[in-house]
């Protein structure tokens, strides 16, 4: 399984002119300042936006096809969106948010084991820490039995030590996913401890320039932020 | 004391918050997540009933409901009876009337959920219809709660709008706020105070109700 991208839309600031491709089982990092157009990518391959022109394809089913006049809604393509926050849903408890995606309550105690939050299952979203939120939104995630699973600067809510061990977490669980993942991210860390790949990205264009200027402030180790370094000039 | 006239008033107000929730629901909807080029003119209009004297809007309705206006023609071709002074006739009109204050707080409700959460519904595979009932409806109970009380409310205490259109027949159209104004008309301050009264406690008691299901329908902040 692949997913294959190539977009272009007309933004007001800039246009968004990328493409880029990720298989199975591999992890590609968007990385960028704010407003480089990383979370419109990612909603244009969920069908939340149309781009322009382009071709979003997962494996051989294709998405969006601007010349063929093809557009999957949102419900028609199998993929998992992890949001930074508000992706679950208050009124439901952890069990119910999870049942949610379309599966039994069976296969819920599976995920939420697999997740180790089976103890939370009777609680709401606002009983939970920012950790166990997060943890309970990727196995809603999962429980859709994504194509792809797109990940939207998933840990920038949470306080340092839970983002480490969800860091963790999420390395070990790519290992398992055989199925291709985009996160996206400020922290360069971050994006390097669990990617393959990362895709530099700068007013909706590939920078690899932007990268190495980038990397060469980094050096500093003290600065892992890109909007902190970018600030720091 | 006039208890048919409360009995009646009850049962108007009942009717038309029970349809009006029904209709201000879609409507609500529209005004609240679609963008078209018709919608300050359609939400003015929804809230033309809020800025107009009640005794206006009933002459005009009055108009159109009437045996040459095109609703009551329609009502008549369609049943063989009239609709003005009828019990159908006052519902049609505080449906009208009372549009407002149902589609109001719906709106401002809908428009307060967060817009992700309802993208992410539909990334988790739902419609929209199921989208609304299963994840905007259930967050938006504080709003519902608020337009039922407020149609409710406003419906109990009509009176210009229930005049023009129903008279005062007794049984038929003649509600508490009515009947209160023709007891005072007739000097008759006894019975108007213990309508009033009644009216005043029903009020309250609704009031009561709605609030002991909104605590329970809470489930925190």
């Amino acid at each position: 399984m692949a997913l294959k991208v190539k977009i272009f839309k007309k933004l007001k600031e800039f246009d968004l002119d990328i493409s880029f491709s990720c298989s199975s089982g591999r992890l590609l990092a968007l990385v960028g300042p704010s407003g480089a157009g990383k979370t419109t990518i990612m909603r244009l391959i969920a069908g939340l936006e149309r781009p322009d022109r382009g071709l979003i394809a997962c494996n051989k089913s294709i998405w969006t096809d601007t010349e063929k006049g093809i557009w999957l809604p949102p419900q028609k393509r199998k993929l998992g969106y992890v949001f930074q926050e508000y992706s679950l849903f208050p009124h439901l408890t952890v069990e119910r948010n999870i049942i949610f995606a379309g599966i039994d309550s069976y296969e819920a105690r599976g995920l939420m084991k697999l997740f180790g939050i089976l103890h939370l299952r009777r609680r709401r979203p606002h009983q939970l820490s920012g950790g166990e939120r997060q943890r309970v939104a990727l196995a809603q995630a999962l429980a859709r039995k994504p194509g792809v699973l797109l990940l939207d600067e998933p840990f920038s809510a949470l306080d340092v030590a839970t983002r480490v061990k969800l860091r963790n977490d999420l390395k070990s669980l790519k290992n398992q996913l055989s199925i291709p993942v985009i996160l996206v991210t400020h922290d360069l860390n971050e994006a390097r401890f669990l990617s393959d790949e990362i895709l530099p990205i700068e007013q909706g264009k590939k920078a690899p320039d932007w990268l190495s200027r980038f990397l060469s402030t980094w050096q500093s180790e003290a600065c892992t932020d890109i909007t902190w370094c970018l600030s720091a000039g | 004391m006039d208890t048919l006239a409360l009995y009646l008033t009850a049962k108007l107000a009942l009717i038309t918050t029970a349809i009006l929730l029904f209709i201000a629901m879609p409507v609500a909807y529209c005004c609240a997540y679609f963008r078209f080029p018709a919608r300050p003119y359609v939400e003015a209009l929804i809230s033309l009933p809020l800025v107009m004297p009640p005794t206006v809007l009933g002459f005009y309705l009055l108009i159109v409901m009437g045996p040459n206006g095109g609703i009551g023609r329609f009502w008549e071709h369609l049943t063989g009876r009239r609709l003005c002074f009828t019990f159908t006739g006052i519902v049609l009109a505080s449906l009208v009337y009372s549009f407002p204050f149902a589609v109001q707080p719906l709106k401002a409700a809908f428009e307060k959920i967060d817009l992700r959460m309802i993208e992410s519904a539909y990334v988790l595979g739902c419609s929209r219809l199921e989208t609304f009932y299963k994840v905007i409806i259930p967050n938006s109970l504080g709003g519902i709660i608020v337009a039922t009380i407020l149609t409710f409310a406003h419906t109990m205490g009509e009176f210009g709008v229930v005049l023009m259109v129903g008279g005062s027949i007794p049984g038929k159209t003649k509600v508490a706020s009515i009947a209160i104004y023709e007891y005072v008309e007739a000097l008759r301050y006894r019975d108007a105070n213990i309508l009033s009264l009644a009216l005043a406690v029903m009020s309250y008691l609704v009031l009561v109700v709605v609030n002991v299901l909104n605590q329970r329908n809470k489930y925190g902040s």
